[in-house]
């Protein structure tokens, strides 16, 4: 996709003319151009990871009580009761004896309780939560007790902070997944304190996809694929094929066993997508450029794609460089968006050459991140990480950089 | 020909004028929450009369309090806003809008001017709007609606699943997993993506126990308390998320619930120094 020193001028302007052209008519193009600062850092798109020190469970209420694990010394246990509008007054804390939970030895622990008479549902949560916070806790097995409770709840979620240093992260090797392809996760378990893995632990994934029930997936620390290496804490898991949907697929990880001798759990959370291939990317072709006054104005790679499904869809790619310092930063930004019948349609990236020189890298540019985004099924339909390098022209072709926009207004700071 | 002449300087005067003479107008949009959401008196409500008194000026400044289904994805959300916002800047004359947001309402905005074309609507209020202030938007998601999303819905079976109520497209829109997800492939204004059309400054919140005879103050703390919320939080979003997008204007210690109010401390006070 290098472009050659010759300008295609000629064709480069059939391309913005036809998308000109179409922006008149009944089918809009949208382009849109963005230059970064200089030295903004480019940072390969990944899923997130999610570190837990959490324990959650729901358990029924007609069991009147639950075992809990504090480790301490700090320690908070939340309980929302389901299907009432009160909170439960009656929970009580007992200690590993199963005498009331006195942490100063003479005063019970009291959880806090409150409820909401505002209007129902504004909250993001049942504002009917009752918490207890207690510090200097003795590591110990201790049991939630509502068996005096009055609330008349079928039902309580559990959320514990046992305040030890045990931590579970968990991620997905990828946010988007082809269809059919099956996403390998992971979830290291350790004690982040002593830096020391938990190994030899219970991990599992359950994932709901779309309009099934829900599958649960074991995580292995064996080293055999796609775990890397036996007992360094790490487990891994291909999950089920990816299906596509219109929301994200959610994963629920449940991490446990043994550690000092007492019952340790972790939950953690992931979420993928799934790429619908309502249309896929077919090839870029020779980067274009239009010259102006002796200049590269423009920049465009136009990009063939295939659509299996006719609607509106966004082109987006990123351009990245090396600085002086061979440090990957990026470049420019661009996108196109348009209604594509089925079958194959060439978008075109276009670049500003003044906002690409904004940057103040030289070329060779790599055309990274390029995604087609279906924006009537909300999906990514294709995507990939690299399309093509973008050549042929040096920084002094370019014309002068478009200034970045005003910084924001500096404003009256309230004083609280 | 004099008679044209005239027409073109009146033409240019009034051009001049309009600019000279913009009308301001205000825009609030709230967070996420139930269904009902999407009438006018519940979004009133959410905000409080107080609240939006305080914001206007006691009234004098124009204002539109945007009334949306709170249970739904912020493009389903960002479509009912814009056609909201545009049909009110059109009736009203408003030149000069400053849109001012709580919460989950501030990914819905930020979902509209990342998306400036996806119909006229949006672009009239891109094109309009002087700028945005978020607060407490859970930009890079909200760790208590992950512990939502872990204790509720997808996980449980039968009768659990309509008790809980927590299972919405706008709860799981916010979980940190899927705000990641939209930020690297939809959204504009995060760090290494495309900047916004126009400013959004943030205000996040740093307090829990505002009041003690608030109730839902427990929650929130509760949620804070359990939620593994990364650094100073409202009881609802963390700093980090509420600061990832846009101009930190100011902190507050209002909580999640009272900086959408005027009570705790006179955040509507502080959004009315625009006007």
């Amino acid at each position: 996709m290098t472009c050659p020193k010759t300008i295609m001028l000629g064709a480069a302007l059939l391309v913005v003319l036809s998308a000109q052209g179409a922006a008149w008519g009944k089918n809009p193009v949208y382009q849109e151009s963005q230059g970064f600062a200089p030295g903004t850092p480019y940072a390969a798109p990944q899923a997130p990871v999610n570190r837990s020190t959490l324990d959650a469970f729901l358990v029924r209420a007609d069991e009147g009580a639950a075992a809990l694990v504090l480790r301490g010394p700090a320690a908070a246990v939340a309980v929302w009761p389901v299907g009432v509008a009160v909170p439960e007054e009656g929970l009580r804390l007992l200690d590993p004896k199963g005498q009331p939970f006195r942490p100063d030895g003479r005063t019970e622990a009291r959880f806090q309780t409150g409820f909401s008479s505002e209007l129902p549902g504004l909250v993001d949560l049942p504002p009917t939560a009752s918490l207890l916070k207690v510090m200097a806790v003795t590591p110990g097995r201790y049991t939630l007790d509502w068996s005096q409770g009055r609330s008349g709840a079928k039902a309580y979620m559990v959320a514990v902070q046992d305040g030890s240093p045990y931590e579970m992260d968990v991620q997905l090797s990828r946010m988007v997944y082809a269809l059919g392809e099956r996403p390998t996760l992971t979830a290291k378990m350790w004690d982040a304190a002593a830096g020391r893995a938990l190994a030899g632990m219970d991990v599992t994934a359950s994932i709901k996809i779309h309009g099934s029930p829900v599958t649960r997936v074991l995580l292995h620390d064996d080293g055999l694929s796609p775990d890397d290496l036996a007992g360094d804490g790490v487990y891994s898991a291909s999950l089920p094929p990816a299906v596509a949907g219109p929301a994200l697929t959610d994963v629920k990880v449940d991490g446990g066993g043994l550690a000092d001798g007492l019952s340790l759990h972790r939950v953690g959370h992931a979420a993928y997508a799934c790429a619908s291939e309502s249309a896929a990317i077919q090839e870029a072709r020779l980067c274009q450029m239009r010259k102006a006054k002796g200049r590269v104005a423009t920049l465009s790679v136009p990009v063939v794609v295939h659509a299996r499904t006719a609607g509106r869809y966004r082109l987006q790619g990123l351009l990245t460089g090396r600085d002086n310092q061979g440090q990957e930063v990026e470049v420019a930004y661009a996108s196109t968006t348009a209604h594509l019948s089925k079958g194959a349609a060439q978008m075109v990236l276009a670049y500003d050459g003044a906002e690409v020189a904004r940057a103040g890298v030289e070329p060779p540019y790599t055309l990274r991140d390029v995604a087609l985004l279906d924006e009537g099924a909300m999906t990514v339909a294709d995507e990939r990480r690299v399309l093509g390098t973008v050549d042929g022209f040096r920084l002094a072709d370019l014309p002068a950089a478009l200034p970045a926009g005003p910084a924001p207004a500096k404003r009256a700071v309230p004083a609280e | 020909m004099r008679g044209r002449t005239r027409i073109v300087v009146a033409a240019v005067f009034l051009l001049v004028a309009s600019s000279l003479w913009a009308k301001t107008g205000v825009a609030l949009v709230h967070g996420k929450g139930g269904a009902d959401l999407a009438n006018a008196s519940t979004a009133l409500a959410y905000w409080t009369s107080p609240m939006i008194a305080a914001v206007t000026k006691n009234y004098a400044v124009p204002s539109l309090v945007c009334h949306y289904d709170g249970t739904q994805y912020m493009w389903v959300a960002g479509d009912q806003v814009a056609s909201q916002i545009a049909a009110f800047v059109t009736a009203q004359g408003i030149t000069d809008l400053v849109i001012d947001t709580h919460s989950f309402g501030g990914v819905v905005v930020r979902w509209i001017f990342s998306n400036p074309n996806r119909n006229s609507s949006y672009q009239k209020v891109v094109s309009v709007t002087r700028w945005v202030n978020t607060i407490a938007a859970p930009q890079k998601g909200s760790e208590a609606a992950d512990l939502a999303g872990t204790l509720s819905g997808s996980w449980l079976t039968g009768w659990l699943v309509s008790l809980v109520g927590e299972n919405t497209d706008s709860t799981k829109n916010c979980r940190t997993d899927d705000m990641a997800y939209y930020n690297q492939y939809w959204l504009y204004g995060t760090t290494g993506r495309p900047a916004l059309p126009k400013t959004f400054y943030s205000i996040s919140g740093w307090g829990l126990f505002n009041d003690w005879a608030h109730a839902e103050d427990y929650g929130l703390a509760a949620l804070s308390a359990v939620a593994g919320l990364p650094g100073e939080d409202d009881g609802m979003v963390a700093e980090y998320s509420a600061e990832a997008v846009g101009t930190l204007w100011f902190r507050t210690e209002a909580n999640h619930h009272h900086n959408r109010r005027n009570d705790f401390k006179p955040v509507g006070t502080y959004l009315s120094y625009d006007f």
